[in-house]
């Protein structure tokens, strides 16, 4: 009778190892993180592999520093490298991104788009593991923006937008699969005539690449150059998409850092179009706006007093895990 | 991964029915054994359910106390999974610590000599590693390095979809020694020489593999890099062992030349160790040689941390070889 009890009582043990040992790893898995979920899970720190690089399951990002010489634009430039010839150079980061899920790629606004906030908060309240500014939605809300949508939420939809005598910004939509739509001079009706689903949708630009090929008239209309910028030495950043799920940041230094120029939109255009088998680019809100965050600092310059350093943002755009534990 | 079968909160994976068939194959092994060893089968039926329990809760024990050891400072996470298993993970040295409480209590419930339990209990326990180690891709562990020009057999794709995507299986290599010492320890028994020391003497070969297997592992798993980057945990555990192993044979060796033999074998523990550690620096990593950089390739280093991993068993070994038969139980 004893015998007996002790042979069932392993058996029991034995089953019970079925439930008990599950591994924690075996049930880790890629989870699309909710639309309105707002501030990301922590991740696993040994995640980051490097000052330069994160893995997960999930999420791959890699960075690389590099440097970039340009069409010597300006006589008063101080940094004109003559062993370059008729160029100037600037320093650059690409980074590059793979996501297991859509909802890895995200947007993020500081107080529902009412407000601005600095680098620390952005990283305790929406803790992303990599962050660029937007497209300076918060200057848009109420100005030229004439379709702007975040996480699935319109933002603002403003049918007769004031462009202020053009036809109308470039946009670039996201749709549900993470893929890049630009629409060049978006009208009213492009936006009625996009049949996908519009998960966030910018409204600024310039769009840069389309289809693998500079846009040629990017600078053609007089007021919209001047807005962006376009033909002075700025720092700048752009998001492109390189393939499914795969996607490239670029951003360049500018005057601001001492050591460096800046980049005309047309030159950035070409930097980009350099570093890869790029789909589609979108220019960003450049200048001082520029922010790259990855593991909660700011990485897009390493002059910490520079202006930009102490700029605020409104929005940012985000890569997040979604790598379960 | 995808569960097997979920019952309410109760989740079977195929790693999970994998650790409780290689529970059964020990169970199997340790009646066969207990009789060899001349113990009563009783002994062994009582073993069993004190094993498998007591391994179980020392094995999560170990794992989640080095978590919470380790993690809190940076790595939020819920702390439920300390008294759930099922949401945790488990170490194998706390799962040796485990069995060796339930030997413990076996023994004195039966009044049978622990080394005999000991002797008998250690290649089941081994064969039951060995079989966990085998089926720990299907929970996504145990893979090595990529392998980038084929210098590892036995190499293998763990993601079916990427085929081209190989890497070295460190779980491979772990289980296949382990399964050989495990083999080994259970054809000792039927020796006298065997009999006396096989426990302890394949447990520290154990542990020297241990120092040497998981440099090729790269998952994440009980991996304390935020602490500690050039070893992994279950390394530093083995060298504690190793060490106090030695610093107890060390204490009750009885033989002439003691000194010599303690300085000597101290020397080459110590050097081993270090230079364990110190090949860690050398993967994919250029060093100045010289006034040159240099980087060395990958098959030399993996082949001087097989000579360090040798070099500290062989240390242990020697002086627990000289040390009187019950000196170390």
């Amino acid at each position: 009778m004893k015998r007996t009890l002790i042979i069932a009582l392993t058996v029991i043990l034995l089953l019970s190892m079925l439930v008990l040992v599950p591994s924690e790893v075996s049930l880790a898995e890629v989870v699309p993180i909710p639309l309105d979920q707002a501030k990301m899970n922590d991740v696993n720190p040994s995640f980051y592999l490097s000052e330069t690089e994160y893995q997960d399951p999930s999420l791959h990002i890699t960075m690389e520093r590099g440097e970039w010489y340009a069409p010597f634009r300006s006589e008063s430039n101080k940094y004109r490298d003559h062993s370059q010839g008729e160029t100037v150079r600037t320093n650059y980061w690409v980074i590059r991104i793979e996501i297991a899920d859509a909802s890895q790629l995200r947007t993020g606004l500081a107080h529902n788009g009412k407000g601005r906030e600095n680098d620390k908060w952005w990283a305790s309240h929406v803790n992303p593991v990599l962050a660029i500014n937007g497209d300076g939605f918060g200057d848009n809300f109420n100005g030229y923006g004439r379709h702007i949508v975040r996480q699935g939420k319109v933002i603002k939809h403003n049918a007769a937008a004031n462009n202020d005598g053009f036809d109308g910004f470039d946009a670039l939509i996201i749709d549900d699969a993470g893929d890049f739509h630009i629409i060049r001079r978006a009208t009213e009706a492009d936006f009625a005539a996009f049949e996908g689903s519009v998960i966030n949708c910018f409204s600024f630009g310039p769009a840069l690449i389309v289809d693998g090929e500079i846009v040629p008239d990017m600078t053609e209309n007089l007021r919209y150059r001047k807005m962006y910028g376009g033909e002075i030495e700025a720092r700048r950043v752009c998001i492109a998409q390189t393939g499914p799920l795969s996607y490239m940041i670029v951003q360049s230094d500018g005057p601001d850092d001492p050591d460096h120029t800046g980049l005309w939109i047309q030159d950035f255009a070409e930097l980009v179009q350099s570093l890869g088998d790029v789909k589609c680019a979108y220019n960003l809100d450049g200048g001082s706006s520029v922010r790259v965050l990855f593991n909660g600092k700011s990485i897009d310059s390493p002059y910490p007093n520079t202006k930009s350093q102490k700029r605020t943002n409104a929005d940012m755009i985000f890569f997040a895990s979604a790598w379960q534990e | 991964m995808e569960p097997l079968l979920t019952i309410g909160s109760l989740t079977v994976t195929a790693f999970s029915v994998g650790a409780c068939l290689a529970a059964f194959a020990g169970c199997l092994l340790l009646m066969a054994l207990t009789r060899q060893t001349g113990l009563d089968s009783s002994v062994a039926l009582t073993a069993m359910p004190l094993t498998i329990g007591l391994g179980v809760l020392c094995g999560h024990a170990l794992y989640a106390l080095t978590r919470v050891l380790i993690y809190p400072l940076d790595y939020e996470r819920p702390l439920a999974f300390i008294f759930n298993p099922a949401l945790g993970g488990f170490m194998a040295l706390g799962v040796f610590a485990g069995a060796w409480l339930a030997c413990l209590l076996t023994a004195s419930i039966h009044h049978v000599s622990i080394r005999r339990l000991w002797a008998a209990l250690l290649p089941a326990l081994l064969l039951v590693v060995a079989l966990i180690r085998f089926c720990e891709p299907l929970s996504l562990l145990g893979k090595g390095p990529g392998v980038e020009g084929g210098f590892f057999p036995f190499s293998y794709a763990p993601e079916p979809e990427y085929p081209d995507d190989r890497y070295v299986p460190e779980f491979f290599y772990a289980g296949v020694y382990t399964l050989c010492l495990s083999v080994m320890a259970a054809r000792s028994l039927s020796g006298k020489r065997g009999q006396k020391r096989s426990a302890l003497f394949y447990f520290v070969l154990y542990l020297s593999g241990q120092m040497f297997f998981e440099v090729f592992r790269q998952d994440e798993y009980v991996n304390a890099t935020s602490l500690i980057t050039f070893i992994r945990l279950n390394q530093l555990f083995a060298a504690i062992l190793l060490g106090i192993i030695f610093v107890a044979a060390c204490v009750r060796c009885r033989t002439p030349g003691k000194a010599r033999l303690i300085l000597t074998r101290s020397a080459v523990l110590a050097v081993s160790v270090g230079a364990c550690v110190g090949l860690q620096f050398f993967f994919k990593k250029p060093l100045p040689f010289f006034g040159q950089t240099v980087w060395f390739a990958n098959w030399l280093v993996y082949s001087l941390l097989a000579l360090t991993a040798a070099g500290m068993g062989w240390a242990v070994l020697s002086v627990l070889r000289r040390c009187p038969e019950k000196a170390i139980r």
